[in-house]
């Protein structure tokens, strides 16, 4: 591994001092100013990725020297007043966007067995902080509750939870909690924000949907790997970049008995990581280069990994199990070792796998989580995860170059193999799938993604809110085909709700990892993707979207609303009809004479 | 070391320099009918900002108005505005007619401020044929004749194809980008005075379209970028 060294001119590694800064008085946090430091001439690292028509950025560091940074744990806090109340209700001053209905026990979709006396509630602040993306440079960025990645958070299953979210930024804001099955308020539609000074109650049941109505849970539908991030439409993309992510894991009982029996490590533990894959680019004074006016995908050339560029991890001689996350705007990964070493891939997007599969380099695009096992045990002492896609702008990967593919962070192996490691193996059983059969199927839908005179059109059409463009029949199943005949571009589709499961891509039986469940399906270029989807619990809007977040600005979206028979969506396409209660909009914001505006 | 776009433009070599000193001129016919002037991929504009506005990269080229004056493309028509910006060209028999007519329901939507704070700029794609005249004539059969703080100009082929690739309205596939009737059907709007910028498909749902100007003009300029 030829590993360029550039000048160290810059101070120790500095470890973020986020504990600190979370807990800075607001005066004190909007008194932050970009901090400026001159390196010098710039030098241009070979790790730095390829070449685009875009500035480099231009300071010298030494990559591979500051330690991986792992977001604490969320702790919760009590919320005043309670989420709920009249005083916490849709249009109060202290939660102006209100909470979902499905809050209320007499809300129907609310069911008996929810557990209400198990809530958990969170606070998180979007606050304006700077990170330290290279060592020494503070970069101007707001994270949840001043970090990045966001604080994460561990959630049992059927023990609900309120995250109240204040937007302090001064962009309109929207969480998703990805991966998550939640009511249509707290599921992060573009257009039901956090304005800017407001505040809502993101209400999670963390609950799964049931096997029929009425009936059980269907625990084939518990996630493990959950992310939350901005979903505000015109600033997703610039949210994204003042890195708004974070982790949310969800842990049941088949989980927690696959930990105890030592299968996987403890949740959260030392042996269980997230690490987010993103890139940036960064001006001489320390700001982001952005450029509002590039809507093909943004292309940084330092590869973070959970918010800084090029670290390092030290790592025992076991198994680790980590929560990859492509967190990018527009850039796609694959992943390999740098000695070649095996993964194990346990785990799509959310879901585990129904066992364990083995695999040398994977696909990795924005939105997209691998569960992945990556053993240690006989690693050499430094061993570099790399990228092996080539990347020059954001219509796409160019080609997997496996011989030079690049390192992204580095691993120093330590010690002795560590005994009783934990037994995932290939082929160990994890969680069981239950395939939606085509006997179930109601009804097939064609979603075609064009691009047509610098736009995107789906079914030849545009993105209206007002409009909803598929009614699946409430806790039915469907066929959707996803076509991508926009030439070469990728689109990574995100399916907001719940797990859909590809059944063809192409025409061909998909892999093993992406037999089962995942809530993103990667449109390659020129790639039709067939699945099959439930549409359980929750009525919408909800959205669909390509996760290349240039692209979803500009609206490469659409939205479903699942009904019970005889109840139409109130989205007919005329006027903007979803009750202020759903959006969390007050009523008086909605207000529109002339038919204009529709939030 | 930080190089303004609108002082940068005259260094730019004799392509740049003639195409501004040629602008209120007959505009030189580009090499091909119908298709773009091929232009260099590296995009000269694109410099380090150090918090800079996204407007230091508009070219401050010359260009001709629909009234036959010469308006310097971002001092005259976008330097401390609300605007919306679009690319048209007055032989295009595909989404021209239907992004203008959408321009009209914006205008027709924001008519008390047109002219005052909010400006729409509509740029032609086809400099070797759309003269002042060409320009006057389409607005006149498009229902956009006479309309407060709205100009359709031309630059030369080499100014056109700059200011494109600013605005991100060009096809990274360069063969798709090369036929003129693949031509950007996007909407670009921003505050020059806020620094935000967005872009929406012109004939996109009015309301969405109004709202999400109302988002971007309004919010405070970024602390981040
Ligand atoms: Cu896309």
């Amino acid at each position: 591994m030829k590993q360029k060294t550039v000048k160290a001119n810059v101070q120790n590694p500095s470890r973020r001092s986020f504990l600190t800064r979370s807990l800075a008085p607001m005066a004190g946090v909007a008194a932050l100013a970009p901090f400026v430091k001159t390196f010098g001439k710039a030098a241009r690292p070979e790790l730095l990725t390829d070449p685009t028509n875009l500035p480099p950025t231009p300071f010298n560091f030494t990559p591979f020297t500051v330690p991986l940074f792992k977001p604490p744990v969320i702790q919760p806090t009590a919320l005043t007043p309670a989420p709920g109340s009249a005083q916490a209700s849709l249009g109060s001053a202290a939660v102006y966007h209100g909470i979902a209905p499905e809050f209320s026990k007499s809300h129907p979709a609310h069911g008996a067995d929810w557990n209400d006396a198990a809530l958990k509630t969170y606070k998180v602040d979007i606050l304006p902080t700077t990170q330290q993306i290279l060592p020494g440079v503070e970069t101007p960025c707001a994270g949840y509750n001043a970090i990045w990645p966001g604080p994460t958070f561990l959630s049992n299953f059927n023990e609900p939870c309120v995250v109240r979210v204040t937007n302090h930024g001064d962009t309109e804001t929207s969480l998703h909690l990805h991966g998550g099955h939640t009511p249509a308020h707290a599921d992060g539609h573009p257009n039901f924000y956090v304005h800017p000074g407001k505040t809502r109650d993101y209400y999670y049941p963390n609950i799964v949907p049931r096997e029929h109505p009425g009936g059980p849970f269907d625990m084939s539908e518990a996630p493990s790997t959950m992310w939350y991030h901005d979903h505000g439409n015109d600033f997703t993309a610039i949210n994204a970049a003042s890195c708004h992510a974070g982790f949310h894991l969800f842990t049941d009982d088949l989980e927690k008995q696959l930990i105890a029996s030592n299968v996987l490590p403890p949740t959260y533990g030392d042996t269980d990581v997230p690490l987010a894959f993103s890139d940036r680019r960064l001006n001489a004074d320390g700001t982001q280069f952005w450029d509002p006016l590039e809507h093909d995908g943004y292309l940084g050339d330092l590869i973070c990994v959970n918010g800084n560029a090029f670290p390092v991890m030290k790592v025992q001689r076991r198994k680790y199990r980590f929560r990859f996350l492509g967190a990018a705007l527009a850039r796609v990964f694959h992943f390999k070792m740098s000695n070649n070493m095996p993964f194990l891939m346990i785990g799509n997007d959310a879901w585990l796998l129904p066992q364990a599969v083995g695999a040398t380099s994977f696909t990795l695009t924005p939105a997209k989580r691998a569960d992945v096992i990556i053993d240690f045990r006989n690693a050499p002492k430094e061993v570099f995860l790399q990228n092996a896609y080539t990347q020059t702008n954001g219509r796409g990967p160019d080609k997997i170059d496996l011989a030079n593919a690049k390192p992204v962070m580095k691993f120093i192996v330590e010690g002795a193999p560590v005994a009783n490691d934990i037994k995932v193996a290939v082929g160990t059983r994890l969680r069981p799938h239950v395939p939606i059969l085509p006997s179930e199927i109601q009804t097939t839908r064609v979603f075609t993604f064009e691009r047509g005179n610098g736009v995107w059109q789906v079914n030849k059409e545009l993105w209206d809110p007002r409009r909803a463009d598929a009614q699946p029949q409430l806790n039915g199943a469907e066929r959707w085909i996803l076509q991508n005949k926009s030439g070469g571009w990728w689109h990574p589709i995100h399916i907001h709700l719940e797990a859909h499961q590809i059944q063809k891509i192409n025409g061909s039986r998909p892999s093993a990892f992406n037999a089962a469940k995942v809530d993103t399906s990667i449109l390659e270029g020129n790639t039709t993707v067939e699945l099959f989807m439930k549409f359980r619990t929750f009525t919408g809007p909800i959205v669909f979207h390509c996760h290349n977040l240039n692209h979803e600005d500009m609206r490469m979206m659409k939205q479903f609303d699942p009904r019970p028979p005889g109840s139409p969506s109130p989205l007919t396409g005329q006027s903007f009809s979803v009750p202020p209660e759903i959006c969390g909009i007050p009523a008086e914001e909605l207000a529109d004479p002339h038919n204009h505006l529709f939030l | 070391m930080h190089l303004n776009l609108r002082t940068f433009i005259s260094g730019m070599g004799p392509l740049f320099l003639a195409g501004a000193v040629r602008a209120a001129e007959a505009p030189a016919r580009p090499a091909a009918k119908g298709s773009y002037p091929r232009a260099n991929d590296v995009n000269p504009y694109l410099k380090h900002r150090n918090n800079g506005l996204v407007s230091d990269r508009f070219p401050d080229a010359v260009v001709t108005g629909h009234d036959d004056r010469s308006y310097r493309f971002y001092t005259d028509l976008i330097a401390g505005k609300m605007v919306f910006i679009n690319f048209m060209y007055v032989r295009c028999r595909g989404i021209c007619a239907g992004n203008t007519e959408a321009m009209c329901r914006i205008h027709d939507a924001l008519k008390p401020r047109m002219g005052k704070d909010v400006f729409m700029v509509s740029l032609s794609v086809d400099p070797a044929e759309d003269t002042p005249e060409a320009l006057r004539f389409y607005m006149e059969t498009r229902e956009a004749k006479g309309r407060a703080g709205w100009t359709f100009a031309v630059g030369t082929p080499a100014d056109t194809e700059v200011i494109r690739r600013v605005f991100g309205a060009y096809d990274p596939d360069r063969k798709a980008d090369e036929v003129v009737t693949n031509h950007s059907g996007m909407l670009t709007f921003g505050n020059d005075r806020n620094n935000r910028w967005a872009a929406l498909p012109t004939v996109s749902n009015l309301g969405q379209v109004l709202h999400s100007f109302d988002n971007i003009t309004r919010a405070p300029r970024s602390r981040y970028i």
